[in-house]
Parts: structure tokens; C-alpha cells; sequence
């Protein structure tokens, strides 16, 4: 993974703790880790103060709970779907 | 007769003591309301204030009415608060004193909404932040 990578999974934890008011150190949440149910046991209302925070973040769109659900996966796949709007966006 | 879409009671269920809104200024569709009320002494019950926290139920019900807003009509759902993620108070307001209150829809995500939410009071900001609110079936 190239530093450019693991930086944007650093600034995905860092903005899940901070909008989220979570009590724990980012480096914390794994990064394989389920976001939803068992993992950090984020729901609805979590999801969508993450989907506000990382569109004003990153400058990209999550258009609706369907996307959200592949890309809440994980912190990898949050990163990932930053990742590739940002490069379609150019 | 169509009804007249400044009467708060045609995009909401709620009924007095509990509407917190005379009159609807403005509504853009899925995008902005504005409404306003005038306190009156008899709400204020010997305090000498409007109490915050109705500030806050207006610009909730300022809201809803921009959930179901691009649609033919609520069909018995309403929004209900969900969360506050962020809420801050400037000054309250006193009887004989107008609030306008102004909700913009920031995004949508399931059955929840997020708004950006202010009120005024005599042209001077009172309360802002942000809201959510959930829409509910089955209610009236």
C-alpha cells in the first residue's frame, strides 16, 4: 500500500471518530473491521452523519443507502470508494 | 377549495398546543422552508421567555415539512426527531416577539434527513445547527 493510501485510511478513522464522538484512539478501529451491526456497532444515524462528514471531507457524493451499504463495509472500503471518486472526478 | 399552502396544518399533523408554526412563508420543494410564529403571553406561562427547547421543536417541524414536500402529501407519515448533531443558542425569545425559523435539507439516507436548521427572532439570530428526523408511517 502505497503512503499515499495509508493516509487516506488514517483521515477516514480520524473523521469517524471526530464526527461520530467516538471515545476511542482512530488507529483503534481496524481496518477490515465491520463499520455496521457487530464491529463498531454504528447504525442508521451514525451512517448518515458519516455520509454528510466524508462528502464535505473529500469533496465526493454518496448518493444513497444502497451505495452506502457496499461502502460502509469497512474503513478499507470508504477509503477505496474515496479513492476511485476522486480519480473519476479528476 | 385548494387548500392554502401557508397554513401549516396542510404539510403537518400537528394541532395547537403542540404546532409550533402560525404560517408558512416559503417552501422549495426538497430543498428550503421558512415559517414563523408570534409568542404569545398565555405560551409563556408566567416565564418570562419563550423556553429554548420549543425553538428547537419549531425548526423540527419547519423540517418536516420539507420530508414529504415533493410528493402528493404526507399519506399519514410524519417526521419524527431523531438526532441533533449539532445545536447552538444565541438569545430566546419574548412574548410579542416573531420567530422565523428556516430549515434547508442537507441530504437524504433511507427514511432519515439531515437539515441545516436557524432561527430568528426579530431579524436576530436565536438558535442554529443541525437536525434529523426519521419519516414514520401510520401516524394520522
Amino acid at each position: 500500500m502505497s503512503e499515499i493510501g495509508d493516509e487516506l485510511e488514517t483521515r477516514v478513522r480520524d473523521l469517524i471518530v471526530r464526527r461520530l464522538k467516538l471515545e476511542i484512539p482512530p488507529d483503534e478501529i481496524q481496518l477490515e473491521a465491520p463499520l455496521f451491526g457487530e464491529g463498531l456497532g454504528l447504525d442508521s444515524i451514525d451512517a448518515l452523519e458519516l455520509v454528510v462528514g466524508l462528502e464535505q471531507e473529500f469533496s465526493i457524493e454518496i448518493p444513497d443507502a444502497d451505495v452506502g451499504k457496499k461502502v460502509f463495509a469497512s474503513v478499507r472500503s470508504i477509503a477505496e470508494y474515496v479513492r476511485q471518486s476522486q480519480v473519476e472526478r479528476g | 377549495m385548494q387548500p392554502d399552502p401557508s397554513d401549516p396544518t396542510r404539510w403537518l399533523p400537528h394541532r395547537k398546543p403542540f404546532l409550533f408554526l402560525d404560517r408558512i412563508a416559503s417552501v422549495v420543494p426538497g430543498r428550503e422552508a421558512t415559517a414563523w410564529k408570534r409568542i404569545v403571553d398565555s405560551e409563556c406561562r408566567g416565564v418570562a421567555t419563550w423556553p429554548r427547547a420549543y425553538l428547537v421543536e419549531m425548526m423540527a417541524q419547519t423540517s418536516a415539512i420539507l420530508l414529504f414536500s415533493e410528493e402528493e402529501g404526507r399519506r399519514g407519515r410524519m417526521g419524527v426527531l431523531a438526532a441533533v448533531p449539532a445545536l447552538s443558542f444565541r438569545r430566546s425569545a419574548r412574548p410579542g416577539e416573531t420567530v422565523v425559523a428556516t430549515a434547508r435539507l442537507e441530504k437524504r439516507w433511507g427514511d432519515l434527513a439531515r437539515f441545516n436548521v436557524a432561527a430568528h427572532v426579530e431579524g436576530e439570530l436565536a438558535a442554529e445547527g443541525a437536525l434529523v428526523l426519521a419519516a414514520r408511517e401510520g401516524v394520522t
